[in-house]
């Protein structure tokens, strides 16, 4: 039986090769998910294994909240002095970190797509975080140095004068030299400039001080040892840890960001993979079916039950870990692939070699196999119920199973559970996100097979409705067309259902993001009561405070009010929100409060330690206008007491504060935004002009009015979506592969019949077109089926995030756009088969055994 | 019914020193060796042979659903070596019918679509009725409506018969047209391919070796070992199995 498996496989080359690849393309994509993610996560463990090299500890400002260009309080230098007294220890210096923006030869700002700017000093040796390739350390207040890889792209050598703007305005500098991080030659995408210390210290404001110190012990002493020590000696402000637990915390908080695009891409990949499952069902019960014949036989001539199974599994076992075996292989080029997609949407991740780790083999390979395995178990069972009688018969019809009588229910079940999980797990009140996250998801699939299952019921119709305009216009071909689709519903049903999952996911998150964009258009036009806002080029690295005046002096600008942000925690809790420094003169000016409790004179009379809470933030920290709330920040504490409720899902979410509150909470010497009003009748175009001509000094900061803040929020959203498409692609293309495989089966069954039309006069142009259309209604039959599921998800979705002020909309163009593309799947997915079916030789066609 | 007749006396379908070769050198088989045939107009050709003798070769050539090695086969005075696979298939569609001796429905069509199909494919519309006449001729009115796997085997064939009449071809071919028949339903069928040659003056050329149904024909070609060996007219049954022991 073994052999007869093998021969069956080699002898149907054409069919195992499409199963193939249904096994592939998913297993490819988890393969791929995981190298791209580990050679990645490698990439990390280098870079902050050598950032601690040389120190055995490291001193910080103690921060009670982590966040990006906000540091927490720096290290007097009188920290380092008494450090450098410790017995124990043998050397100590200390390390500025900022942000700087490089000007890049076209006078722009270098862009990082998401990537931070940094800015850092050079230690003396032993300490090298950041070590030289070529040329030498920065000297004096003149002198930079940059990573290798900005250089490389901007094309800067050692020698050249490059701008830079760190802090305040932009100036020249002479690049004296490129510098490494460990085997990096970046920091994944994000730009590095290199200063002295001393020149850090006055660019940044930071006299006399520094964000990290770097300890090197004595000879013999442990990293513990000289930690120990070096804490007796330290302000409650500033903490010591040890250069292992340093590197091993930031590479923990890499790897949860890595984890969150791992689960990402995973999702994706067990949608494949879930497709792939479709086409290997699919397959199998047409093999299956087409060999009843054979099987008949072999059943006559005494072959149990059990060897018949076994001998079906065998060839699925084949194909499984043929599959697997490919796929993780191809999945090493699959994450190139992905690496270089983020990077076309400036997401630039750092990787040096790949890692293929033993758990992605280990992963890959069972997925795959077992998968093939699942799929083709229903398929190889009914192979065993293939009767001896059969042997002898014509090539008899498929008879009823008994999962064909109990479907309907066994749908109508999978449905109504499915679509309730969907429904409750999104829409409930209360209870645990990520279980009724993880309820939901497991509803969708679900619904997903139950609309698979009753879908056969649907194809007669459909397929009328998808094949009257061929039948108008060529009546036989459109006719036999559609004859064809539905002469086996089952196996239209389930080649269309593969597709459906890919297609329903596409519109999903196209009405998605549709409702996304007019949700923020919405909350944009509702709250911003200005004319421009100055912000980052990249829209939300902070900027230099010294815009805020230079714009208000531009002629035209009536009032500027600057907004400063930071990640803070509330009476103590897990979760952090962002804290607004708002200035209560200007604000009303640019921005229109939407009050739920309070006006425009809380406003005035908010005071040093008052409080605005955002609806959302008041409603889970269950706060009250009069409530006294304990805040943490990036740099200190301070008690603030509630004294209005607003609501705003844009501009400021979280909280506003003023002034001397922000100042309690964190040490943040740049402003995230400058919001504009212009004098009544100004005109925008000129005054817009005038302000980019003033802000020449900063180039980082840029002024947009509110169209153009839409249009690049909607650019966003686009990107993302357009990145969500490239990776439902993949089931998109499995799914064809399945129509492929169908209808090549499908047209090796009807040889004959194919033979008697040709013989009696058919064309093979007529053949052709008679496949494609075929094809082609299989394709929108999937499509249509998608269309309902798609719209369903989006609506419940949008529905469970209608407080976030998403609104739900048919987008009829798209609908109809994505119709056109199920339509052009369809042919694409028939020109094999159709060029297979109008070649085939009439005389072998008709001619008897 | 005179629409593709030729003038009387010029053969519908010509034959001329067929050679069909499978293979080359040591291992070349030859199906054919040399074989000339002519069919008259208005004529029934019935070609019998035993097992191997290169009759399903035969016909195979002259229904230009096969290329002979050597030699040239001319239907209504076209030459099919000059045709390309497009031409050859309107030549089929509008000059020759087929009966074959199973599979000759589609299946997802009905009785009368399959009788109507070589119209539907020419884009002719049927404005004589002709399609009525013969639903008539094979007694399938009430059956019109069937599929093909709602007849009888004999059901089917009389479909087929129909189907091959309905472009009105300058030939029909019949493939072993009772081989799957018992002898009751046989005669009907060969009964109806007598009329369609009787009654509409259609050529009609029916491989088989059943030696009742080669003594419906006018002329009986005996084929052995690629060679033409006998051309008679009109014989009896006992007459066709004698020549066949004797061939064997």
């Amino acid at each position: 039986m073994t052999r007869l498996a093998l021969r069956g496989l080699a002898a149907r080359k054409l069919r195992s090769a499409l199963t193939i690849i249904a096994v592939l393309l998913g297993v490819t994509m988890i393969s791929g998910t995981f190298v791209l993610t580990d050679t990645i996560r490698s990439a990390f463990d280098d870079l902050f294994a050598s950032s601690t090299r040389g120190a055995d500890a490291v001193v910080s400002g103690r921060s009670q909240v982590k966040q990006d260009f906000v540091q927490a309080t720096p290290l007097d230098q009188r920290t380092l002095d008494a450090i450098a007294k410790l017995p124990d220890v043998a050397k100590v210096a200390g390390q500025l970190n900022d942000t700087a923006a490089v000007i890049g030869k076209d006078g722009k700002v270098v862009k990082t797509g998401g990537a931070p700017t940094f800015a850092a000093t050079f230690m003396p040796k032993p300490f090298q975080p950041v070590t030289i390739s070529q040329g030498r350390v920065p000297r004096g207040a003149g002198e930079i140095a940059l990573d290798v890889n900005t250089a490389q792209k901007q094309h800067f050598k050692v020698g050249d004068r490059v701008t830079v703007a760190a802090g305040g305005p932009k100036r020249p500098y002479a690049l004296v030299g490129l510098a490494t991080f460990g085997s990096q030659s970046s920091l994944g995408g994000a730009t590095f400039v290199g200063f002295d210390l001393a020149t850090a210290q006055a660019l940044f404001d930071k006299r006399g001080k520094v964000d990290f110190a770097y300890v090197a012990g004595r000879p013999g002493r442990s990293q513990e040892q000289v930690a120990q020590a070096v804490r007796t000696v330290l302000p409650p402000t500033a903490r010591v840890r040890t250069a292992k637990q340093e590197a091993a915390s930031q590479a923990a908080d890499i790897g949860k960001a890595l984890g969150f695009i791992t689960t990402g891409l995973l999702a994706f990949a067990f949608i494949a993979v879930l497709v792939g499952a479709f086409l290997i069902f699919n397959t199998f019960s047409i093999t299956i079916a087409q060999r009843s014949r054979e099987l008949a036989l072999l059943r006559t001539i005494g072959a149990t039950r059990r060897q018949v199974l076994t001998s079906v599994m065998l060839e699925a076992l084949v194909i499984g870990l043929l599959g697997s075996v490919v796929g993780t292989l191809l999945g090493l080029l699959f994450a190139r692939a992905i690496n270089a997609l983020f990077k076309a949407l400036s997401i630039d991740l750092p990787s040096t070699h790949t890692v293929l780790a033993s758990r992605t083999i280990i992963v890959c390979l069972l997925t795959g196999t077992l998968v093939t395995l699942a799929g083709a178990l229903a398929p190889a069972l009914r192979a065993t119920r293939v009767a001896p009688v059969e042997a002898l018969r014509e090539a008899s019809a498929p008879t009823g199973t008994r999962l064909g009588r109990i479907a309907p229910y066994l749908a109508g079940l999978l449905i109504l559970g499915g679509g309730g999980l969907v429904v409750g797990g999104l829409l409930a009140k209360g209870g645990d996100t990520t279980t009724k996250l993880l309820g939901a998801a497991g509803g969708a699939v679900l619904l997903i097979l139950g609309v698979a299952l009753i879908s056969p019921r649907f194809i007669r119709p459909i397929a009328r409705l998808v094949a009257a305009p061929m039948e108008r216009f060529t009546k036989l071909v459109g006719r036999l067309a559609r004859e064809n689709a539905t002469r086996n519903p089952g196996r239209t049903a389930v080649t269309s259902a593969a597709l459906m999952i890919g297609l329903a996911l596409v519109l999903f998150v196209t009405i998605f993001a549709n409702g996304l964009r007019a949700s923020i258009e919405d909350v944009i036009s509702r709250t911003f009561a200005g004319d421009l806002a100055v912000l980052h080029t990249d829209g939300f690295t902070p900027i230099p405070a010294g815009v805020a005046p230079v714009v208000a002096r531009v002629p035209g600008v009536a009032t500027v009010s600057a907004l400063k942000g930071a990640q803070t925690r509330l009476n103590g809790k897990g979760g952090t929100q962002p804290a607004h420094e708002i200035d209560p003169a200007t604000l009303p000016a640019v921005y229109r409060f939407d009050w739920k409790q309070g006006s425009s004179r809380t406003l005035s009379e908010l005071g040093s330690d008052g409080m605005l809470v955002e609806e959302r933030v008041a409603t889970s920290e269950h706060l009250k206008v009069g409530d006294r709330v304990a805040t943490a920040g990036p740099s200190g504490r301070t008690t603030l007491v509630v004294r209005g409720i607003y609501k705003d899902q844009g501009l400021l979410q979280g909280y506003a504060i003023g002034r001397a509150a922000f100042d309690h909470l964190a040490r943040q010497p740049r402003v995230d935004s400058v919001l504009v009003k212009l004098d009544k009748g100004a005109n925008l175009p000129a005054v817009q002009r005038r302000v980019a001509v003033a802000l020449r000094q900063f180039p980082e900061a840029r002024a947009r009015s509110q169209k153009q803040i839409k249009d690049e929020q909607g650019k966003s959203v686009t990107q993302v979506l357009s990145l969500f498409y490239a990776l439902l692609a993949m089931s998109v293309i499995i799914s064809a592969f399945g129509i492929v495989n169908t209808l090549t089966l499908s047209i090796f069954e009807r040889t004959r019949e194919l033979g008697l039309l040709r013989a009696v006069g058919m064309t093979r142009r007529d053949v052709r077109r008679m496949v494609r259309y075929e094809s082609v209604i299989t394709a929108v039959f999937g499509a249509l089926l998608g269309l309902v599921l798609g719209v369903f998800f989006a609506f419940v979705v949008i529905k469970a995030l209608e407080s976030e002020g998403l609104k739900f909309s048919l987008p009829i163009v798209q609908i109809v756009s994505f119709l056109a593309f199920a339509t052009l799947i369809g042919v694409l997915a028939a020109i094999l088969p159709a060029s297979r079916a109008s070649r085939l030789d009439v005389l072998r066609a008709i001619s008897y055994e | 019914m005179t629409a593709n007749a030729p003038a009387p006396g010029t053969p519908v379908v010509v034959g001329r020193d067929l050679t069909k070769r499978y293979g080359t050198g040591e291992a070349a088989v030859e199906a054919l060796r040399g074989v000339s045939v002519e069919v008259a107009p208005g004529s029934f050709t019935a070609i019998m042979g035993p097992s191997g003798s290169g009759k399903s070769t035969l016909m195979h050539l002259l229904a230009g659903l096969d290329w002979p090695t050597e030699g040239k086969v001319a239907i209504a005075g076209t030459e099919l070596g000059r045709l390309d696979d497009s031409q050859l298939t309107r030549l089929r569609r509008d000059q020759i019918g087929f009966v074959f001796q199973a599979f000759n429905l589609v299946p997802v069509l009905t009785a009368e679509e399959n009788i109507r199909l070589p119209l539907t494919l020419s884009g002719r519309n049927d404005s004589a009725g002709r399609v009525e006449l013969l639903l008539d001729a094979v007694n399938l009115r009430d059956r019109r409506t069937h599929r093909p796997a709602e007849l009888s085997g004999g059901q089917q064939q009389r479909v087929a018969v129909a189907r091959a009449l309905a472009s009105e071809p300058a030939v029909i071919f019949a493939d072993e047209p009772t081989g799957n028949l018992d002898s009751t339903t046989s005669g009907e069928i060969l009964g109806l391919l007598r009329r369609a040659v009787d009654e509409y003056g259609q050529a009609v050329v029916m491989v088989t070796h059943d030696a009742a149904a080669a003594a419906v024909a006018d002329r009986v070609v005996f084929l052995a070992d690629g060679r033409v060996v006998a051309d008679e007219p009109h014989l009896d049954a006992e007459q066709i199995l004698d020549r066949m022991k004797a061939l064997a």
